[in-house]
């Protein structure tokens, strides 16, 4: 029944998933055929876009259009356990936006390793960029999936979405002007106060110091995500 | 009133968090100042308000329709005894007065910022006068949406369409410049405003030292005493630019109503529109990526420096800046002193420079000042050097520093003349130089000191011509110069043609004879009866010649150049061109101002190029191109054939008139912030362009050395590229 409800889920979301790969690669191609940037900005301008909007637009319709079709009761009278569900529309709607990303950057790759002129960046900081990319996308897809009120349309999930996004924003801006000091004496409890923020996973392109603790947001973020996904399904159940 | 409390209920916990998100930018970017500056600034409420304002807005918009449209409210809010219309005005005129307060809020600490730095708010007020008829719009728009699609996440991507094309729109085509946003941003210092003008005689500028006067606005004459309130006012709401806003809040609000009067309709007969998710989500996409690769395109560059010429390897690009000056710059001098650049560009007023062979030589000043010191004050007095500074071809071969360390070109330098001691902001004036066998020849004219009045000496600025003996370039010596009177005006123009070297102040035409190597002499000096762009009839010489302006006073000053026999002159909205069949005569046979009859070019003409009988010129607003005609009496007609306008993206993207050049069947353009711009002319009437070179910050100086098109930006910084099947000069 799972594979079942997988196939439902494909046929109704694969248009999003094309959708993306074509928008990325022709904002990619474009900017890379212009030459308006570097090939680095390049790089985080894509992962941005798949990051931020694409995320935030797959998060929209996952569970809300269920509830503005009125097809959950529906959902719910299927002999298959709830949390398979839940995992099964999360599952689909993540790789909306991560196939695209990783199209992406496994093009660029390709096309850096066979530049003749040379490379035009390190695979490494491709690796980095769209794992950056795939981390800060998947948990703000996952809030926004599960923070939205329950039986919210799709506006509400994407209104929740930017509301998450800006509370990321502002999280930022109270740490650079309350505990940014502690950073020397207190690096370790820094981090863990700054590293809730999933705005920290650019610090796998760049680290913003040479003594940051990638483990530890990398713990952080996990546990954040669980905890997310556990209240989201939770209230998915009632729902 | 009960209908407006109801919309009142609806409205004021969205305006009220967005009050707050909007105003959360500010403040926090304050909080954050005061910690690290102790300041209280900030000017995060008009980005807030671009970015956000039109999205609120839509939001606002969707929120108060949604409980309305919802099954059986419709028809309930229809039943009562209340026309349908007013419903929806008092929505759209409460969402109207709750967005201007809530905008104004946003920003409201960007302009108490502005206000108490006494600086301009220019900026935060033309994104306010902007945002707001768009964002108005845009919530008509998103009511509409609402009563006929009935689906909210629908309405949000058509409406994000809808102001996507608002935006961008004007971006791709010239005919809407009236509404690109950017664009006015972009220039917010020049835009008139009357509530700026307002606050501005507010603050009793009068009354109080300029010092503490708050910003005075763009449009306020400088005789502001002679004129009343009322005049200025006029002129304020007459001028070009105000009438744009105007046609602007005229078109949008119209628009606006519109759309009001449409969502009525929709609501009272019921009208549906139920468009899928997917072609929303493909229109939109498309839509944006099709006006993402129209600009992106428009700004590319395509023209990459060159590694190599003749096989020979260059380092590219190459820095002529002012180290490894060598020690002959210090002769003289104090000890412990040296002389340092003024400047860390090429500036066509202050600088000069000459191509020959693998050569460059340029002339420009610097300030004497001890070593280490740090920057000299703008009030601070100095003593100011003209200096010479020859450099080579930058040959990989021919860098003499180190591995690691900036490239070296240096062949020679040396001290010209010196000032006395003045104020550092006081600015030099050079007028140019060549080279004619082995001399250098080189026009400035030190600036300037004060009278007894702390005013310019007027009365006491001659013009210097050095000659210079360049024989060996590593040890240029100074032959000596010679003192030419200057008139009480500040152009520069200069230009040589074989054996003869002519330069202007804007009073006078100056004719030197370098005939005799080394000893240049002062053929003619040609008075004009007043100086600059509108200097009056020439007085008529009693001996054989005659410099004939005709009906038309002035002559243009500004700069010369030399076309085969013929010497182009320009002004900002004048051009003329001498015949120098006989160089000690030169015949005025073309004389015109550009910005009235055909041409009526409203900006400023930057530079001017000739080649055979096509006159190009170029402004702020693109390139234009003329065909002159001789006439009967010997004197030429221009009429206009072609014209490529620049595109509001390039104009976006930094685009800035600058000098042009010719060299075969292209033009280039020095483009400001844009870097350099060719454009193909093998067709006069249609300008193509064709390549574009890009720069970090702002292209300064561009020219041709040893067949390569070279690029001067911050730095002196110095890139060279090659023309595709071009006959550089």
């Amino acid at each position: 029944m799972f594979r079942q409800l997988l196939w439902k889920e494909w046929r109704e979301q694969r248009w999003k998933l094309i959708f993306g790969i074509v928008m990325l690669v022709f904002f990619t191609g474009t900017l890379m055929a212009t030459q308006l940037s570097t090939s680095r900005e390049v790089l985080v301008a894509v992962w941005m876009l798949g990051g931020l909007v694409m995320a935030l637009y797959s998060a929209m319709g996952v569970f809300a259009p269920e509830i503005s079709n009125g097809t959950q009761i529906f959902l719910a009278t299927k002999p298959i356990q709830p949390w398979k569900i839940f995992f099964g529309k999360w599952l689909i709607g993540w790789l909306n936006f991560t196939v695209p990303m990783l199209v992406c950057s496994v093009g660029l790759a390709i096309i850096n390793l066979t530049r003749p002129e040379g490379q035009l960046f390190d695979l490494q900081y491709i690796t980095r960029g769209t794992f950056a990319g795939l981390g800060f996308g998947t948990m703000l897809y996952t809030m926004t999936c599960c923070f939205a009120p329950r039986k919210s349309g799709e506006a509400m999930a994407g209104l929740t979405g930017l509301i998450v996004g800006l509370v990321f924003f502002a999280h930022m801006g109270i740490i650079e002007m309350t505990i940014r000091p502690w950073n020397k004496p207190f690096p370790v409890l820094y981090e863990l106060i700054s590293f809730l923020n999933p705005i920290m996973w650019i610090n796998f392109i760049q680290p913003i110091s040479s003594n940051i603790h990638l483990w530890l947001l990398a713990i952080e973020q996990f546990i954040l995500f669980g905890l997310t996904i556990v209240y989201g399904y939770r209230k998915w159940k009632r729902s | 009133m009960r209908l407006l409390w109801k919309e009142w209920q609806q409205q004021k916990w969205i305006i009220f968090f967005g009050l707050l998100a909007g105003i959360s930018f500010p403040v926090f970017k304050c909080l954050y100042m005061w910690k690290n500056e102790r300041h209280f600034v900030t000017d995060s409420g008009s980005g807030s308000l671009l970015v956000g304002g039109v999205i609120f807005a839509i939001i606002l918009a969707i929120a108060t329709m949604h409980h309305d449209i919802r099954k059986g409210t419709d028809i309930f809010l229809q039943s009562k005894p209340v026309r349908l219309w007013k419903f929806y005005a008092i929505k759209y005129l409460l969402a109207a007065v709750l967005l201007y307060i809530t905008f104004l809020v946003v920003i409201s600490l960007d302009i108490a910022t502005a206000v108490l730095r006494k600086q301009s708010f220019s900026f935060t007020w033309v994104v306010f006068c902007y945002t707001y008829p768009i964002a108005l719009l845009l919530f008509s728009i998103s009511l509409f949406l609402m009563a006929v699609t009935r689906d909210a996440a629908k309405t949000a991507f058509l409406a994000i369409w809808a102001m996507l094309l608002i935006y961008f729109l004007p971006l791709m085509f010239r005919g809407l410049e009236w509404m690109n946003l950017f664009e006015q941003i972009d220039n917010a210092n020049q835009q008139p405003s009357v509530v700026q003008y307002l606050i501005w005689l507010l603050s009793l500028p009068e009354k109080i030292t300029p010092d503490m006067a708050v910003y005075r606005p763009a449009g306020i004459p400088d005789s502001f005493y002679g004129i009343s309130i009322l005049q200025e006012l006029l002129q304020i709401i007459s001028s070009h630019n105000y009438q744009r806003y105007l046609l602007f809040v005229a078109a949008f609000g119209i628009t606006t109503i519109i759309f009001v009067a449409l969502t009525i309709k929709a609501m009272r007969y019921n009208w549906r529109w139920h468009p899928g998710q997917k072609s929303i989500v493909w229109t939109l996409g498309v839509s944006a990526a099709a006006i993402f690769g129209i600009a992106m395109f428009q700004v590319g560059h395509n023209l990459e420096p060159v590694k190599e010429i003749n096989g020979k390897p260059l380092i590219n690009p190459a820095t002529y800046d002012w180290n490894y000056m060598p020690e002959s710059l210090r002769e003289g001098l104090p000890e412990g002193h040296s002389i340092s650049n003024s400047s860390h560009y090429y500036d066509r007023n202050t600088d000069v420079i000459y191509i020959k062979d693998d050569l460059m030589f340029r002339i420009t000043f610097g300030y004497q000042a001890k070593d280490g010191k740090d920057l000299i004050q703008q009030n601070e007095k100095v003593i100011r050097h003209f200096v010479l500074q020859i450099y080579q071809f930058p040959y990989s071969e021919s860098n003499s520093a180190s591995s690691g360390t900036v490239p070296n070109f240096v062949i020679g330098a040396m001290k010209i003349s010196q000032t006395e001691s003045i104020t550092n902001y006081k600015r030099q004036q050079i007028f140019g130089c060549f080279v004619r066998e082995n001399y250098l020849y080189t026009a400035y004219r030190p600036q300037l000191r004060d009278d007894e009045k702390n005013r310019i000496d007027l009365d006491n600025r001659p013009i210097y011509l050095s000659t210079i003996d360049i024989s060996n370039p590593s040890s240029p010596q100074l032959v000596g110069s010679i003192k030419i009177k200057s008139t009480m005006n500040f152009c520069t123009g200069f230009a040589n043609y074989g054996d003869h070297c002519y330069l202007s102040d804007g009073g006078q035409l100056v004719i030197i004879s370098v005939a005799q190597a080394g000893k240049p002499e002062i053929i003619r000096q040609i008075p004009y009866v007043a100086g600059g762009d509108k200097c009056g009839v020439v007085k008529k010489e009693t001996l054989d010649y005659i410099f004939e302006l005709g009906d038309d006073p002035g002559f243009p000053s500004h700069r010369f150049s030399i076309v085969d026999n013929k010497m182009l002159c320009s002004s900002y909205t004048k051009i003329a061109i001498l015949d120098l069949a006989d160089p000690n005569k030169p015949e005025v046979i073309f004389n015109k101002y550009f910005d009235r009859g055909p041409f009526n070019i409203r900006d400023t003409i930057q530079d001017a190029a000739l080649k055979d009988d096509i006159l190009y010129l170029s402004n702020d607003n693109g390139i234009y191109v003329g065909k002159l005609t001789k006439q009967e009496n010997n004197l030429l007609s221009c009429e206009l054939i072609g014209k490529r306008l620049t595109t509001p993206i390039e104009r976006l993207a930094g685009r800035r008139s600058g000098e042009l050049l010719l060299s075969g069947d292209y033009l280039i353009e020095e483009a400001g912030y844009f870097g350099a711009i060719v454009y193909d002319v093998s067709i006069p009437s249609r300008p193509r362009r064709v390549y574009h070179a890009q720069v970090d910050n702002f292209a300064s100086n561009i020219g041709f050395w040893n067949g390569l098109l070279f690029m001067q930006e911050y730095n002196y910084k110095t890139t060279f590229y090659q023309l595709p099947n071009s006959n550089n000069k």
